[in-house]
């Protein structure tokens, strides 16, 4: 009876596992191989490029049902680069990053559209000085493969959207610095091991 | 802001211009309708108005960030302030005094814990001030006139400083309170009909001192030296009445002067020393 019973809840075990869909592979964000840069406009003139040297991050994926994704990142605001020390000091104090009170800027997806076999879009939180914008990533699905070098699983995206400062509470030097803020983003995501 | 003009600076001389313009009619007003009790809300009045200039927006409550905090900073001490002054005269010192904490230590509530005693330092500091501006506080009109005439120097003073110190809207907040207070001023250097009360003190002084709570605490790249010696614009305008006396100086707009002047001259000597300190090209 004993053993009967054993049997039928392996069954019902592997029945289950069975109809489950399959779970999306954990990747973890390669700050090796991954970037974010940002572009803002300079009195018309240039746009002043800018990069995040420190993020981390991790996402879900699965190539066959991308809806079912995950991503969540965060930037340390203490290491925007603008390529000028001064500049790069001050972007940190209240009227823009504001690091003392926000040290980190955040996004989380929360949905994940396919627009074609290589195109997507993820909308998700975007948190920047404390306060939230919903935000839309469009994305290319660049690989999903095996790194030649250490056979690691390994995917890529690349990512762009656009946002306003001033949404973000940033309204410093409107007029001389643009209000719109281009977001480049290059992503290389690891399988996460055990 | 830039709505008043084609650049960042004549949009900047605009809006100074609309807050003497708007300063002269509101005191003007005040003062034809014998409304001598409102006076005390014209100063925290153009601090607000400034803010609004500056930021575009009344921040939404609760507020979430130093800058956002510091409208209601303003907001709530112009309120309490102007109660007290109605309500309970006496308390106002009180009321005054407790300001400059509350505002060091809600704005610097994120360096609590890691660098507490430059919230404590700033905290002492604003009460030093606030202080100094209630020595020797009486109901004659003209005095209140130059403790107002001395805000407005210590805003006039702190602007460049902000401004060096990497917080460009706290240099365009206090331009713009001190363009404010010049209109305000230009109504009341002749026979004054005006009230420097528990609204001014804690509304428009204390949010200047919330303002420099900021850039101290939370931007924390102002230039310290720069704003200690600031801080003797509340102290040199001691000696105005005996100066007055030795130069035998009796009418009341040249004591005004002369209590303005010795406030500016550690204002002129700060800003000095902020310009020459920031051994950079100018933040354009």
């Amino acid at each position: 009876m004993k053993h009967r019973l054993a049997a039928l809840l392996l069954s019902m075990t592997s029945l289950a596992g069975a109809v489950s869909p399959a779970s999306a592979t954990k990747f973890d964000i390669d700050p090796v191989h991954s970037g974010i840069a940002f572009y803002i406009d300079h009195l018309g003139f240039s746009k002043v490029i800018g990069v995040a040297q420190e993020f981390s991050g991790a996402f879900e994926f699965d190539a066959s049902k991308p809806e079912g994704s995950s991503l969540d990142v965060k930037v340390k605001v203490g290491s925007i680069s603008t390529n000028n020390e001064q500049r790069d000091g001050d972007i940190q104090g209240a009227d823009w990053f504001n690091a003392t009170e926000f040290p980190e800027i955040t996004f989380a997806g929360k949905e994940f559209k396919k627009t074609s076999d290589t195109t997507g879009q993820i909308i998700g939180d975007l948190t920047i000085a404390g306060v939230t914008k919903s935000t839309v990533l469009d994305v290319v699905f660049n690989k999903e493969g095996q790194n030649p070098w250490d056979k690691s699983h390994v995917v890529g995206f690349s990512a762009t959207t656009k946002v306003k400062r001033s949404d973000f509470g940033m309204k410093a030097a409107l007029g001389m610095i643009g209000d719109e803020v281009d977001l480049v983003i290059q992503v290389e995501g690891r399988e996460r091991q055990g | 802001m830039l709505g008043f003009g084609n650049s960042p600076q004549e949009a900047l001389a605009a809006s100074l211009l609309v807050m003497v313009l708007v300063g002269i009619l509101a005191s003007g007003l005040m003062r034809w309708r014998g409304l001598i009790r409102l006076t005390d809300l014209l100063m925290p009045g153009a601090l607000l108005a400034a803010y609004w200039l500056v930021y575009n927006k009344v921040p939404v409550f609760p507020p979430v960030g130093a800058v956002n905090k510091v409208f209601y900073v303003i907001a709530i001490g112009t309120a309490v302030g102007f109660a007290v002054e109605i309500a309970a005269r006496r308390a106002v010192r009180v009321a005054s005094l407790f300001q400059p904490p509350a505002a060091a230590f809600y704005i610097g509530l994120p360096r609590l814990g890691v660098a507490t005693w430059e919230v404590v330092a700033v905290a002492t500091a604003g009460v030093a001030i606030m202080w100094l501006v209630l020595r020797g506080a009486s109901v004659r009109a003209e005095d209140d006139v130059k403790r107002g005439g001395v805000l407005a120097v210590l805003a006039l003073g702190f602007a460049p400083i902000a401004l060096l110190g990497a917080s460009s809207s706290s240099f365009q907040l206090c331009l713009m309170l001190a363009a404010g207070c010049l209109g305000i001023f230009l109504v009341h250097i002749i026979k004054p009909v005006f009230r420097f009360g528990g609204a001014s003190l804690t509304g428009a002084l204390g949010g200047l001192i919330s303002v420099a709570c900021t850039v101290v605490l939370i931007t924390r790249k102002a230039d310290l030296l720069a704003i200690a010696i600031l801080g003797l614009c509340v102290v040199l305008p001691v000696f105005s009445e005996g100066i007055c006396r030795m130069l035998g100086v009796s009418r009341q707009f040249p004591h005004l002067f002369v209590h303005v002047a010795l406030a500016a001259i550690p204002a002129a000597l700060a800003v000095a020393i902020a310009f020459l300190d920031y051994g950079s090209s100018f933040p354009v």
